[in-house]
């Protein structure tokens, strides 16, 4: 439709055509008359404003005209005036603009349902929020929108990622619903790969969600949705910089034909390596009053820096009205150094490229088969400049076969039911020169009753055969209930961790002074996750509070043997979170909007008495936004925070056998910023972050990664509407 | 056409930002020379002379005078003092470069003293977590300090130019480059020298 009143507008540019005003009022539903609304041809600089009384009148060509009408505080109007009624008096009506519970979301479910009427609450992170945050990578926009999320400096491993108390292994970080291949370290995805201009919304979901996703879904899933063509021709660029010199430059181009559709994307970002220095020593307060500062030095740490690029190209097809089929694969390479002597000798390098092929039948309008199939080959090398040398040193694939069926075909049901293969592979130098693999074969099925207006449950089971350790069955169950603005909703859900490759094959030995090695009798993880929520949703105000509590079962860590050369893996430990999360969104007025979570942890691991915990059990992100108009170009200014409590750890000194106290000061960090929308499809954005110059006295663990405050600017175009050259 | 000019212009700086700065290798100076040594083992020290370079070990070097410096570990031992019979030592000078080296000062010599060092590779079980004590330099044995007071352990070089003393009583300059071979390997001393000084 929007392809054939193109082709109009271009035949129309062949022929001479007369001028026409076009006039009309703008008015919101009631009739009131709107002033100030802003009225544009789309893709020119060429616009007016309604009077006191909602009128305008604006000169255009006399053919097709897209317009656009914005007024703050109300929804978006994008609309086309046919040439034959351009000499007629038109007639606008918009509707407030309201927080979105008809968003449509996938991950709670495994098919699209609205934000409303999906079973467990789930967080979504849309594009317009992470374009107006200017964010550098993906771990700016968790930590931006995330309570409760730290991505911190954990013994030698940038961003390693702990959620509501636990490690990566129990948060899985999902592209498009598919698991991600490698890790950097610490069983940490590499969050580089995911290029933010290329995110459609992410999803989070917070809970155990096993019986969908399989391992590792213990505590969460974040789902990063892509986006895809929306526009018979659509390209774009856009580059940000920072006074520190990290940069970032991508483009897209993009078309949606009635049957075909093309999306190509890419992006180049740059860092420097730095080091961070201690401000004051760690010092250690122990049970007898005494407090230590070990080592008089200072110390300090690498933060690397890198250079990366990511491509990404995705295709769809539709044979039919039933029968559409797609496929995206994507490149991408990370060179990783450090500013000391290493980074002069060797360089990471970090390759992954991946495809993902899927074929959609629908039937019927309520049956729908997805045949998909994905496969992610992560790869790490070592790179050695003086010797131009390049040396693989892990390569981990992942094939993911799955058929997955949904339907609603039964009357207050929808039923979800998969089927499908995870294939890994791994080949690392802890392992004994082989390469180890599992296969995991599984069987899911979830079922959505409705109960009349005000009731439904929700019921899953998934089964697993994996080659290790066999069968394990993992169920969940739930329930919601709406009455007039409120929704609650509460259940169980078990989840499991299945031991990584790694846990069960690797062999290695630490230059002579110890040997790490894996345990092929390892059982998965398992966990109890429990909780409830209540939500109330009003059109500018929408708020809820949800608890949970999580208990995990034969936790794999490292033991030593009685010799002590040798560290194992086992089945071993049992621990538990609780916690409470507040989320709230409200807009207040025409101008301002807020969204702002809070998260409370309880992460208690006792030694003694003693709490040897470092989660921070009190996190909060708050962001206010204010809308306003410089002549016709919509402005944006925000400040966003992020809040961080104190801790105190306690950790065993095993020489003198004593436990000593370390306190992790509170922190937080703020950025202000102010995009503006300017004509022809440019957009820039320029802002402050870390506002307060909160610099951490100790870089080596549990601190924010930053250098301090640091000064952006960015810089998009959408180049089709800047050359379109309508005059 | 005007229209295309981002299209150009990302590119063109695109790859104008991959592009890699060159490595200024810095002119060595005349006469400087360098040398590598393997210092991986904690069981043994590895022999040099300014004359005849790397060398077998001594069935003495508490008596062989034909040695100059000894490395185990980032341990250093030159001639003299507790480690042998020549009339080695060292001092550390406050200059990074080779221009310029002041004349020798006998009297601020540091000659070898016993240290306490690790003579088997350190394990987790304890039994061979005991430091013994031999003898060192432990003026030399600064160039590089090792803080193990972050996982993982930062490494600092000194850079500084050391005045060593031989067996026989010549003077050398030397300065510590590395500690980690061309694959970043740690366990490597690697060390420029101006010899002899006359």
């Amino acid at each position: 439709m929007s392809c054939c009143s193109l082709l109009v507008s271009f035949l129309s540019l062949l022929q001479p055509s007369d001028t026409v005003v076009l006039h009309g009022q703008v008015t919101d539903p009631a009739g009131k008359p709107l002033q100030g609304a802003v009225i544009t041809l789309q893709g020119t600089a060429k616009g007016c404003t309604t009077d006191a009384e909602g009128f305008f009148r604006l000169q255009s060509q006399y053919n097709d005209q897209k317009l656009s009408i914005r007024y703050i505080g109300y929804a978006d109007c994008d609309t086309t005036v046919a040439a034959r009624d351009a000499t007629q008096p038109l007639k606008f009506t918009l509707h407030e603009q309201r927080l979105d519970m008809d968003e449509v979301v996938v991950t709670g479910t495994r098919t699209p349902r609205t934000l409303k009427n999906t079973p467990i609450i789930t967080k979504v992170i849309t594009a317009a929020e992470i374009r107006q945050t200017a964010p550098q990578s993906l771990i700016d926009v968790l930590q931006n929108e995330l309570p409760g999320i730290e991505f911190t400096r954990t013994e030698g491993v940038t961003n390693s990622i702990t959620f509501q108390g636990l490690d990566a292994n129990y948060l899985l970080i999902l592209v498009d619903g598919e698991r991600l291949a490698g890790e950097t370290s610490r069983s940490n995805p590499d969050f580089n790969r995911i290029d933010i201009d290329n995110i459609e919304r992410i999803e989070v979901v917070k809970g155990a969600m096993s019986t969908l996703y399989g391992s590792g879904a213990v505590a969460g899933v974040v789902n990063i949705i892509t986006r895809g063509a929306d526009r018979p021709f659509g390209a774009g660029i856009n580059a940000q910089y920072d006074s520190e010199g990290e940069q970032k430059y991508g483009f897209n181009v993009g078309t949606q034909l009635r049957k075909f559709s093309s999306y190509t994307s890419g992006v180049v970002r740059l860092k420097s390596a730095y080091t961070l220095h201690d401000r004051r020593p760690q010092t250690y307060y122990y049970e007898d009053g005494t407090a230590v500062t070990p080592d008089s030095t200072l110390s300090s740490v690498e933060i690397e820096g890198y250079r990366n690029f990511t491509l990404e190209e995705r295709l769809g097809y539709r044979f039919s009205e039933r029968f559409k089929a797609s496929a995206r694969g994507s490149f991408y390479q990370h060179e990783r150094f450090n500013a000391g002597m290493v980074g002069d000798l060797k360089h990471d390098l970090y390759r992954d490229w991946n495809a993902h092929l899927s074929t959609e039948f629908t039937p019927s309008q309520d049956n729908r088969f997805e045949l998909s199939y994905h496969f992610d080959n992560y790869t790490k090398y070592d790179k050695f400049l003086k010797l131009g040398e390049t040396e693989r040193n892990y390569r981990n694939l992942i094939h993911n076969p799955r058929l997955l069926f949904s339907s609603e075909a039964l009357r207050n049901n929808t039923l979800v039911a998969g089927a499908e293969a995870l294939v890994e592979r791994l080949d690392t130098y802890q392992f004994a020169d082989t390469v180890h693999g599992t296969t995991t074969w599984s069987l899911y099925v979830q079922d959505d009753y409705r109960l009349g207006q005000h009731w439904s449950f929700q019921g899953g089971l998934r089964l697993d055969h994996h080659s290790a350790y066999g069968l394990h069955l993992n169920p969940k169950l739930s329930a919601m209930a709406k009455a007039g603005s409120w929704t609650f909703r509460a259940g169980y859900a078990a989840g499991f961790r299945a031991p990584t490759l790694k846990e069960l094959y690797t062999s290695w030995d630490h230059q002579g002074m110890f040997e790490l090695v894996g345990n092929r009798n390892l059982r998965p993880e398992k966990s109890h996750h429990i909780s409830a929520s209540t939500e109330y949703a009003r059109p500018s105000f929408n708020v809820s509070l949800s608890g949970y509590y999580n208990k995990i079962y034969d936790k794999i860590s490292m033991l030593w043997n009685m010799a002590n050369d040798t560290s194992y893996y086992a089945n071993t430990s049992n621990a538990s979170t609780a916690g409470f999360d507040i989320d709230l969104r409200a807009r207040i007025g025409r101008h301002v909007t807020l969204r702002s979570s809070y998260a409370y942890v309880r992460d208690r691991q006792m030694l003694r008495g003693r709490n040897t915990s470092s989660t921070r059990p009190h996190s909060a992100t708050i962001r206010i936004e204010y809308t306003f108009r410089i002549a016709c170009c919509p402005f944006t200014a925000g400040l966003g925070g992020r809040i961080l409590s104190k801790v105190d750890t306690y950790t065993l000194d095993t020489e003198n056998d004593l436990l000593y106290r370390i306190r992790y000061p509170a922190y937080s960090i703020w950025k202000l910023n102010c995009s503006g929308q300017l004509p022809r499809g440019i957009r820039i954005n320029v802002g402050i972050d870390n506002l307060l110059n909160y610099k951490p006295d100790n870089v080596t663990y549990n601190a924010g990664i930053t250098r301090g405050t640091t000064f952006f600017a960015s810089l998009s175009i959408a180049l089709d509407e800047l050359c379109n050259k309508k005059k | 056409m005007k229209n295309l000019i981002p299209f150009l212009i990302v590119p063109i700086v695109c790859s104008l930002l991959f592009a890699c700065d060159k490595n200024d290798d810095g002119q060595t100076p005349p006469g400087i020379q360098s040398a590598t040594i393997d210092v991986r083992a904690y069981d043994q020290w590895i022999y040099f002379s300014f004359e005849q370079g790397l060398m077998d070990s001594p069935t003495d070097p508490t008596t062989n005078t034909n040695w100059d410096l000894a490395f185990h570990r980032w341990d250093v031992r030159t001639n003299g003092g507790a480690s042998g019979l020549g009339k080695g030592g060292a001092y550390a000078i406050n200059q990074t470069s080779f221009d310029n080296i002041p004349e020798p000062d006998a009297a601020r010599l540091v000659t070898d003293e016993m240290i306490l060092t690790y003579m088997q590779t350190p394990d987790m079980s304890g039994e061979n977590n005991q430091r013994v004590e031999v003898p060192a330099n432990t003026e030399l044995g600064q160039w590089l300090t090792v803080s193990m007071s972050s996982i993982p352990p930062t490494y600092t070089l000194a850079n500084n130019v050391f005045m060593v003393r031989t067996a026989d009583g010549q003077w050398a300059a030397v300065r510590f480059t590395n500690y980690m071979n061309d694959r970043a390997e740690k366990g490597y001393a690697s060390f420029s020298y101006l010899y002899p000084i006359h």
